[in-house]
């Protein structure tokens, strides 16, 4: 029986990267596809998209390596099966218990491809960036990752309010979205993710930065988005618990 | 020294939508909505000295759980004082929560289910800071108490019911805390595992002078642990006192267990028979002066006098309150 259990984490292991693979190679494939038949997509080259999905697919892998273990579907296994009980009796933050105690380190394989690729974007670039570049890189990709942490946490917190509520489908939906650069949206919809729901901030600003030098202002917006929502998330998380009354009896 | 656990007029209110059965009342709520409050505890009071056991009791539905989970700092009431240790529970100081433990029988190990027990244990050692050593003697005493050693190597997810509530208790008193809340202990156990998690916490108490408050819906664990009776329903506390003050006041009646070819039914009320044993039902105060005439009137081979099973006495005390 326990070989059969090991038998079992072990193909999980093999789909896992075969899934990530496969993930990364049809839009890196799309992306090439394009680039055969135009120099430049709403003024990305091929190299600036390949950085931009290099970057989008290292966030996406931390958030999946980091937050979605504990957060996601957090109405059904966080509240109605009393997991938050029990991290609420444990003597430390009860915030961080809930959204970043547990891990799931395969997952960083999609760190690693992210990084592969984002090798192979700089590599074929016509200049290579500057160390400005890659510090404000750093930066932005650090701020990506702390709204990515509070955009979960604030969904989560919902269902302090509509228990009913699980909108993961949509945020994962809405996720996907930050593997372009905004640039290809129309206005309304780049507004959007860059001001309400900001996917931008997860690829397409670093990218930028990273390419094409750094702005002191897109850095400075990224580092106090990056506070104000972690502010945010906590107050909600906080005044979530007030109204907390109990699922399990 | 001041109380262990001190609730002053705690209530806990809260709003859960209703509505008519019906397809229209389902969409008339879309438009409208109807809340009913729903009062689970209404201003309890209660102390809890240092060291005391008490037993909580209560039909379900009662307020138990609620009072719990907020003694445990789960929970924000919507009225009234809390103090345990103190401190207000839902504050949530680190400080507090390494003191108390909250173990429920429904759900009595949390954390990841594939560590190992011995994994999970260690996992507490470095939430809760405890010191090595101390770690070390206290596991030793655990193991002994909970016969935990064949289980240290297991995978949490893998345990029976029984060895949950074993390791349940292990985790929670690893970092020996005073104040304990144990719901509902024993819920699902075989009559042995009960009785196990009995007697250790009974030895945890007299070890350690732990304060413990424990709910069950079965009085042997009541009746062997709590002197004291907290009784609520309804979310309002309907008694607390001494067992015995209990059932005596709920019940003035006791039971007279007599074999004679005789016919006792003159003397009392006939409760049961079986060829030639009787049962009967005599008020309290007149159990001296029944079995005196019994012992004159008929030939007795055998005679007891007993209080009314606990069971009954509870169950009619949930049905019909208390006068």
């Amino acid at each position: 029986m326990s070989l059969r259990r090991s038998v079992a984490f072990r193909v999980n292991l093999v789909f896992d990267v075969v899934l990530a693979f496969t993930g990364l190679g049809t839009a890196i494939a799309a992306v090439l596809i394009v680039f055969t038949r135009a120099d430049t997509l709403a003024g990305w080259s091929k190299a600036e998209f390949l950085v931009l999905i290099g970057t989008y697919q290292l966030i996406t892998g931390l958030r999946t390596t980091f937050i979605d273990p504990n957060l996601s579907w957090f109405p059904e296994t966080g509240i109605r099966e009393g997991k938050l009980d029990g991290y609420l009796l444990q003597p430390a933050p009860s915030l961080f218990l809930s959204s970043l105690s547990l891990s799931s380190p395969l997952q960083l394989i999609q760190v690693v491809l992210g990084a592969g690729v984002l090798t192979w974007g700089i590599g074929i670039a016509d200049r290579s960036p500057g160390a400005a570049g890659v510090v404000s890189w750093l930066v932005l990709v650090v701020a990506g990752t702390v709204v990515t942490w509070a955009l979960s946490v604030l969904l989560a917190c919902l269902a302090f309010w509509a228990p009913k509520l699980q909108l993961d489908v949509f945020y994962h939906s809405a996720w996907q979205l930050g593997r372009y650069p905004t640039d290809v949206f129309a206005r309304p919809l780049r507004i959007l993710l860059t001001y309400v729901f900001p996917m931008a901030l997860i690829a397409s600003v670093p990218s930028t930065a990273l390419l094409r030098g750094p702005q002191l202002g897109v850095l400075l917006a990224g580092v106090l988005a990056a506070a104000g929502a972690a502010a945010l998330a906590a107050l909600a998380w906080r005044a979530g618990l007030r109204r907390y009354t109990g699922a399990t009896s | 020294m001041t109380a262990a656990v001190e609730v002053e007029n705690l209530s806990m209110s809260y709003k859960a939508p209703v509505r008519k059965g019906g397809l229209r009342a389902a969409f008339g709520s879309l438009v409208r909505r109807e809340y009913k409050t729903v009062q689970a505890l209404d201003e309890v009071s209660f102390t809890i000295a240092p060291g005391e056991v008490a037993g909580f009791i209560g039909p379900n539905g009662a307020g138990k759980t609620t009072t719990m989970k907020i003694l445990s700092g789960i929970l924000h009431p919507t009225g009234g004082a809390v103090q345990v240790l103190d401190t207000v529970p839902w504050q949530r100081r680190s400080a507090f929560l390494k003191r108390i433990a909250f173990v429920r029988g429904s759900q009595p190990v949390g954390g990841s289910q594939e560590l190992t027990v011995m994994d999970s244990l260690e996992y507490q050692r470095l939430l809760y800071d405890v010191p090595r050593a101390t770690f070390r003697r206290t596991l030793a005493e655990l193991e002994a108490l909970l016969d935990l050693e064949p289980l240290l190597e297991r995978q949490l997810r893998a345990l029976s019911l029984g060895e949950r509530m074993r390791v349940g208790l292990a985790m929670a008193l690893i970092y020996r805390p005073e104040v304990m809340f144990l719901d509902e202990p024993t819920i699902g156990l075989d009559v042995s595992a009960a009785s196990q998690i009995r007697e250790f916490v009974q030895e945890y108490v007299e070890q350690t002078g732990a304060t413990v408050l424990l709910t069950s819906h079965y009085m042997a664990d009541v009746a062997s642990l709590c002197p004291r009776l907290i009784l609520i329903d309804k979310g309002k506390v309907q008694y607390d006192g001494p067992l015995a003050e209990l059932s005596a006041r709920l019940s003035p009646y006791k039971l007279i267990r007599i074999s004679t070819q005789g016919d006792p039914s003159p003397f009392g009320e006939v409760v049961d028979k079986a060829d030639g044993r009787w049962v009967l039902r005599v008020p309290r105060d007149e159990v001296a002066g029944t079995t005196a005439r019994l012992l004159q009137a008929l030939e007795v081979v055998d005679l007891a006098v007993e209080e009314p099973p606990l069971e009954k006495v509870i169950d009619q005390a949930y049905r019909e309150g208390l006068r």
